[in-house]
């Protein structure tokens, strides 16, 4: 049958892509060397074409154009979401890990780890943050005061001095002298029974035994309250009850506390009404807690209820300490630092220092101060 | 402009909820789209139903759609495969009388209802509705891998390449069965040969 197609020539894939691409030559290919199509079959293909090139398109209906729109508008894919905020952005990106259980066993082992690791060293910051802060009595309120200690030099001379006249050589680094048959050791009995856990630091010289108590009782009558008495002056001005840790406030060392304010009705009313001229600093009661090993002080209501004359000392010795330098609790801080490191020399410097410039504090509290009782063992 | 925008740029818009994008797309491809399955399915209702169907899956998968190839690509193998499920449906495929329906199972319609009315080219009016009739007829008498291919290249103009990656096979498989196609066409209507001859060729 002459109709019949000649599958021999068709599955020649040369010719047909010959006959193809003169057939349409929009595509491209090539179409020199067409050897193999012949005309008569090119002509009829075109003809064919021809016919079918005119066929007519129908439009579907406006129905289907309209439920089409409809579902569109119906099934529309949300709009991505500009701003998903930072945490979402976070969960996507740690969706992918968490979803693999090696990842999030990993992840959560490096946040239990993070966090131990970060309360470890939280704690030991905080571990030792009270050490320093009761070895420089508030010394966030000083912020030259530990550099103050490193640097400041200490004179062999001056060291000499106080230890009356002896140079300090190499290692020797004797600095108190156990003072216990100093003038100023001129206690009552009763008074001395009294302070007997603290006798010692009442005992207590610096210099050659020059300390010497001052009022009635004397270098021996180291009352703790004297210690704490720096505090005890119930300076209530607006400035001292401000909260502690502002510049302002660590330029005024002192910070009453309603501990302190509580203690205030024992102080005369003449005593109450006088404006301090110099607030007191608080972190000697501080350092007294947490180092001290004697009790704390008893309340200041019970003490006047005991003793009358005490209660008169007391309030002397209290406006002597007001009007102390304020430079001596500051020395007298860095002292108790000192010691704390074991720089007796340089305890006994600062000894000197406060002194030369308050011989009354020097006497009835830095004498008389427990803390500095690590120089004490230090043989002259 | 939106309506000079590329269909994939049209349609990433419509993935990211712009409703308008799509209607443009649909107002680009219905027509094509819809006189291509009515070519291959040979019934109006059917090809109504089908491109509804075609359009819905596109409109379903918008959220997954990725720019990897043409959208006119992704458009017709949606459609195409349509047909083929609902040609593999349909019980036999004969040539049908004009009177008959087009489809056993289905009463949508005859071969007449397919042919277009007196929407002619003037040029082309010469051309009876009793030749639009043969060729139709002469398309239902070519295997399904051979319409779908002719039908493509000359209603839809696509290369044989794409055409190749809308039915997935070679681009050689494709030619040859485009060339199947032609030889049966011409052997089919040789009787308008004289009257092809003289039409212009365009």
């Amino acid at each position: 049958m002459s109709d019949k197609i000649n599958t021999d020539v068709l599955e020649d894939e040369k010719e047909t892509s010959d006959l193809l691409a003169l057939l349409y030559p929009e595509d491209g290919a090539e179409t020199e060397g067409s050897e193999f199509v012949s005309d008569d079959e090119f002509l009829g293909m075109q003809r064919v074409r021809s016919l079918f090139r005119d066929m007519p398109e129908q439009e579907p209906s406006d129905a289907v154009t309209n439920r089409l729109l409809a579902m569109a508008a119906q099934h529309a894919p949300k709009p991505a979401a500009g701003s998903k905020g930072i945490f979402a952005w976070f969960s996507d990106l740690l969706m992918p890990l968490v979803a693999q259980p090696g990842f999030a066993a990993a992840a959560t082992l490096v946040l239990v780890v993070g966090v131990a690791g970060t309360l470890y060293v939280k704690g030991g910051a905080e571990m030792a943050q009270p050490q320093v802060s009761s070895r420089a009595e508030a010394p966030s309120e000083d912020p030259v005061y530990s550099s103050n200690v490193a640097n400041e030099p200490i004179g062999e001379g001056a060291a000499a001095g106080l230890l009356g006249g002896k140079s300090i050589k190499g290692g020797d680094r004797a600095v108190f002298k156990e003072g216990k048959a100093s003038k100023g050791n001129s206690a009552t009995p009763g008074k001395q029974r009294k302070s007997r856990s603290k006798s010692a630091v009442g005992d207590l010289n610096f210099g050659g035994g020059q300390g010497t108590g001052s009022g009635p009782g004397g270098g021996g009558q180291a009352d703790e309250r004297r210690v704490i008495g720096i505090v005890d002056a119930p300076d209530v001005s607006p400035k001292s009850k401000a909260p502690r840790g502002g510049t302002e406030v660590a330029a005024e060392p002192v910070v009453v506390t309603p501990e302190q304010q509580v203690r205030a009705p024992t102080r005369s009313s003449e005593q109450k009404n006088k404006p301090s001229p110099k607030p007191k600093k608080r972190p000697a009661t501080q350092s007294y807690d947490k180092l001290s090993s004697a009790p704390p002080a008893p309340p200041a209501d019970a003490v006047g209820a005991n003793d009358d004359s005490d209660e008169a000392d007391e309030a002397d010795k209290k406006d002597e300490d007001k009007k102390a330098s304020p430079k001596a609790p500051n020395l007298h801080a860095k002292a108790i630092s000192a010691a704390k490191r074991g720089d007796c020399a340089r305890v006994l410097s600062l000894g000197r220092q406060i002194r030369s410039i308050d011989s009354g504090y020097y006497d009835r509290t830095f004498l008389q101060d427990a803390r500095l009782k690590a120089c004490r063992s230090v043989k002259k | 402009m939106l309506q000079d925008e590329a269909d994939e740029a049209l349609m990433l818009r419509y993935q990211q909820g712009e409703v308008r994008a799509f209607e443009i797309l649909l107002n680009r491809h219905r027509k094509p789209v819809f006189n291509f399955i009515l070519r291959f399915v040979q019934s109006r209702e059917l090809a109504e139903d089908l491109l509804q169907e075609a359009f819905l899956r596109v409109i379903r998968s918008a959220g997954k759609y990725k720019q990897q190839a043409k959208f006119t690509t992704w458009l017709y193998t949606i459609a195409r495969n349509l047909c083929v499920d609902q040609s593999r449906r349909a019980k036999h495929r004969k040539a049908k009388s004009l009177d008959s329906p087009l489809s056993s199972s289905d009463g949508s319609g005859t071969l007449l209802d397919v042919v277009a009315g007196n929407e002619l080219p003037s040029d082309r009016a010469a051309v009876s509705k009793e030749i639009q009739i043969k060729l139709q007829s002469a398309l239902a008498e070519l295997s399904e891998e051979q319409r779908e291919v002719f039908l493509m290249r000359e209603f839809l103009d696509m290369p044989f390449k794409q055409i190749s990656e809308v039915v997935g096979v070679p681009e050689n498989t494709v030619k040859s069965r485009m060339r199947y196609a032609l030889q049966k066409l011409r052997l089919e209507l040789e009787e308008f040969s004289d009257m092809a001859k003289a039409l212009p060729y365009k």
